[in-house]
C-alpha cells in the first residue's frame, strides 16, 4: 500500500448554479460543517472541494460564488461562458472534480449536505459505483410535476431498458473515476445518468425525505418545465432503445408471416380456386405482405446500425476497468460508526 | 543556450534562455513572436565543464551595459527516475549559472534568476496543490529540485529570484523531449504500443508548454512586482483515460497502450485553480491537443519533403 492510499478518502461536491444566490452561501455553510464534523470525528473521509459550476446565472449567483471561494479556500468557482444547461453544467464540474467520490446536488437545499455520509455508507455497504437519494415523498408537492416527472423517467426506463433511470435523481454519489470517465466522453446531447450506465451496473438508491422548498414556496425551480423537456429528449436520444430491436423483429415476424402467408395462397389457389374471385389477390397480398416484411427488416438493420454510430457519439466504452479497493476502509468505517 | 538583447530608449535589456526541451523552446518561440529581442544561440554543453565555464565567463563581455538582465533556467535532463548523482549534477549546473547571475548583478542594476522547478518532484502524491501546501519530496528528483529552489531564493536581495513550478507540461518540439501527450499521439498514428507510467484514473494537472513560454515572455515586459514562488499549472484534474479518450477523439483512431504503475507512477497530483497566477493562459485540454497533433504532422510532413 502506497502513502497516498493510506490518506483520506476524499468527496468533490459539484453543484451546478443557475439562480441560487439566495441559497448558495448557506449550502456552502453546511457543506463546511460536514468537513468539520468529518475532521472532528477522525473519519477517512475528507470533503475535499465544492465546485460551484455558474451556468450563466441569470440571478447575483456568480458574484456569490466568487465571496464564497473568497472566503473558503476548498471552494472553486467556474463561470461557465454561456448558458449550457444542468448536466453540462454538472459535466464541466465533474471534469474538474479530483475527488475519489463525486457528489452532485442542486443549489437549493433541497438536497442535505448532512445525508452525505448516508449515502457513502450505502455505496460502501453494497459495493455500489453510484448511489441516487430516492425520495420518499412527492418532493415539490405537485401531483403533476412529481407524478409526470416518475411516469417519463418509468416510460424511458422501459424504453432503453436502463433499469437505474427510475431512479434519477440530482443528488447523487458517483465514484470519481467512473464520473470522470463518463463526463470526458459525454457530448451535449448526452444524458448523463444513461452515460453512467455504459460505465457500470452497481445503481443503488436510497430513500430519504426530499423536499423542494423553494419549488412548494415560489412554484419556480432553477430550471424550470423546459429544462425538464429538454432532459426527457436528452434522455431517450443518448440510450440504445429497445424499440430498434424491436423494429427488426417484427420486420423479421412480418417477412416470415408472408411466407407462410404465400405458401398457404399458393396451395389455397392450386386446390380451391374458387375460394377468391378476384384474379391476383392472392399474388397482391403475398407481395405486399413479402416487401413490407423486408422493409421492416432493412430498416430496422439501418436503425441499428445508425444507433451503434450513436451510441459510439455518445461515447459508449467497449471496457472499463475499475478500481474499488478502497471500499473496505470506507465499509470497515461505516460499520464501526454507523451513519 | 540562448541570449537576447534589446534597446528601448537608448538603454539595453538582455535575456538568457537555458534550456531547449518543452519549456525552453516554448519560452524561446514565445519571446521570438513578441519581435523585440535579437537573439543569438549559443551550444550548452553538458558534459564539457571548460566550454561551459568560458562560454559563461565570455557573456558579461559580450553583454555590456545593461538596464535588466533576466535569466531564466528551464533546462535540466533530470526526471522522476533521476538519482541523487543526476540532480548533484544538474544542481551543479544552477550553481554555475547563479554565480554569471552574481557576476553580471555588478554591472547591472537588475538581475531576476527565473527557475523552473516542477510541482511533480515537490508534491508527488498530493492534491489540491495550493499556495498554502508544503513541498514533500519523495525521491531524489524532488529533493533535487527543492535544493535548486533554495540556491536561487538565497541570492536574494542583490537579485530577483522567480521560481516556477509548473504540473505535467505537454506540447511538441521536434528535437527535445516528447511529453505524454506526444508520445500518445505518436504511438496513436504509427499503432506502436506505448508505455504509460500511472493507472488509466491517475489524475494529473496538465499545462500546455506554450501558455508557459507566453507567461515567461510577459513577464519579461513587465516590471518584477508579484509572488516569488508561483505554480505554472492548468488548475484542471485530468485522468489519463479522459486524455486519451480525448486524443482518440481528435485523431479518430483508438490507442493501445499499456500502463505500468509500478512504482509510484499511479499518484495522483491535483493543482487548485485558485492558487495560479493572474495572467497564466490556461488552455483548454481540447484545444492544446489538437495544437499538439497538428504540430506533429506539420512537423511530419516537412521531414517527409526533407531533402
Amino acid at each position: 500500500m502506497t502513502e497516498h492510499d493510506e490518506g483520506p478518502i476524499t468527496v468533490s461536491v459539484v453543484v451546478p448554479v443557475y439562480s441560487g444566490q439566495d441559497y448558495l452561501m448557506r449550502l456552502a455553510e453546511e457543506l463546511d460543517a460536514v468537513r468539520t464534523h468529518w475532521e472532528e470525528i477522525g473519519a477517512p473521509l475528507s470533503l475535499a472541494e465544492l465546485i460551484l459550476v455558474d451556468d450563466a446565472s441569470i440571478d447575483g449567483s456568480p458574484a456569490v460564488i466568487d465571496r464564497i471561494a473568497e472566503r473558503f479556500s476548498w471552494v472553486m468557482p467556474l463561470h461557465l461562458s454561456r448558458n449550457y444547461g444542468q448536466h453540462p453544467a454538472t459535466v464541466a464540474g465533474i471534469l474538474f472534480s479530483a475527488g475519489n467520490w463525486v457528489i452532485t446536488m442542486d443549489e437549493d437545499l433541497q438536497h442535505p449536505p448532512s445525508r452525505i455520509a448516508e449515502l457513502l455508507a450505502c455505496a460502501a455497504e453494497r459495493s455500489a459505483d453510484v448511489v441516487y437519494a430516492q425520495p420518499t415523498a412527492a418532493v415539490h408537492r405537485s401531483a403533476l410535476r412529481d407524478r409526470g416527472s416518475a411516469g417519463i423517467k418509468q416510460l424511458i426506463s422501459w424504453l432503453t431498458g436502463a433499469n437505474h433511470v427510475r431512479f434519477v435523481n440530482s443528488f447523487r454519489l458517483i465514484r470519481g473515476e467512473i464520473a470522470r470517465s463518463a463526463a470526458s466522453v459525454a457530448i451535449h446531447d448526452t444524458y448523463f445518468d444513461i452515460e453512467l450506465g455504459f460505465f457500470s451496473q452497481r445503481f443503488a438508491s436510497l430513500p430519504m425525505a426530499l423536499v423542494d422548498e423553494r419549488y412548494v414556496r415560489t412554484g419556480k425551480s432553477g430550471y424550470g418545465i423546459r429544462s425538464l423537456i429538454a432532459h426527457a429528449w436528452r434522455m431517450v436520444f443518448s440510450a440504445h432503445l429497445r424499440l430498434l430491436r424491436f423494429a427488426a423483429l417484427l420486420g423479421a415476424f412480418t417477412t416470415a408471416l408472408a411466407l407462410f402467408l404465400a405458401v398457404a395462397l399458393v396451395v389455397s389457389n392450386l386446390v380451391w380456386p374458387h375460394l377468391v374471385d378476384v384474379r391476383g389477390w392472392a399474388s397482391q397480398m403475398v407481395a405486399i405482405t413479402f416487401f413490407g416484411g423486408v422493409n421492416t427488416v432493412l430498416i430496422g438493420i439501418a436503425l441499428q446500425y445508425l444507433s451503434t454510430l450513436v451510441l459510439r457519439a455518445h461515447g459508449r466504452p467497449t471496457f472499463f476497468v475499475v478500481d474499488r479497493s478502497k471500499d473496505a476502509r470506507l465499509a470497515a468505517f461505516f460499520a464501526s460508526r454507523p451513519t | 543556450m540562448k541570449w537576447g538583447r534589446r534597446s528601448t530608449g537608448g538603454k539595453n535589456r538582455h535575456y538568457l534562455v537555458f534550456g531547449g526541451g518543452l519549456v525552453g523552446a516554448a519560452i524561446d518561440e514565445a519571446i521570438a513572436r513578441g519581435g523585440h529581442w535579437q537573439a543569438t544561440a549559443m551550444r550548452w554543453d553538458w558534459t564539457d565543464a571548460d566550454q561551459r565555464r568560458a562560454q559563461l565567463a565570455a557573456l558579461p563581455g559580450l553583454m555590456g551595459e545593461s538596464a535588466r538582465i533576466d535569466i531564466i533556467w528551464a533546462a535540466g535532463v533530470s526526471g522522476f527516475s533521476s538519482t541523487d548523482a543526476d540532480m548533484a549534477t544538474e544542481t551543479g549546473h544552477v550553481a554555475e549559472v547563479a554565480a554569471l547571475a552574481r557576476t553580471l548583478s555588478d554591472q547591472c542594476p537588475i538581475v531576476a534568476f527565473h527557475l523552473f522547478s516542477s510541482i511533480g518532484g515537490l508534491f508527488e502524491g498530493q492534491s489540491w496543490i495550493g499556495a498554502e501546501s508544503q513541498p514533500r519530496a519523495l525521491r531524489p528528483y524532488g529533493r533535487g529540485k527543492l535544493e535548486q529552489e533554495a540556491m536561487v531564493l538565497d541570492l536574494a536581495p542583490g537579485i530577483v529570484p522567480r521560481i516556477y513550478r509548473p504540473s505535467s507540461v505537454y506540447g511538441f518540439t521536434p528535437n527535445g523531449r516528447r511529453g505524454l501527450f506526444a508520445a500518445i499521439i505518436a504511438s496513436t498514428l504509427t499503432n506502436r504500443p506505448a508505455v504509460i507510467f500511472g493507472s488509466p484514473h491517475t489524475l494529473r494537472d496538465y499545462v500546455f508548454a506554450q501558455d508557459i513560454g507566453d507567461f515567461l515572455a510577459g513577464t519579461l515586459a513587465r516590471p518584477l512586482t508579484g509572488e516569488t514562488v508561483m505554480l505554472l499549472a492548468s488548475g484542471k484534474p485530468t485522468s489519463l483515460s479522459e486524455a486519451i479518450a480525448t486524443i482518440e477523439a481528435q485523431i479518430g483512431r483508438r490507442y493501445y497502450g499499456r500502463f505500468d504503475k509500478a512504482p509510484h507512477n499511479a499518484l495522483d497530483m491535483t493543482v487548485r485553480m485558485t492558487a495560479l497566477p493572474p495572467g497564466l493562459r490556461r488552455t483548454p485540454l481540447r484545444l492544446g491537443i489538437n495544437l499538439v497533433h497538428q504540430s506533429m504532422l506539420r512537423s511530419l510532413i516537412s521531414e517527409a519533403h526533407a531533402p
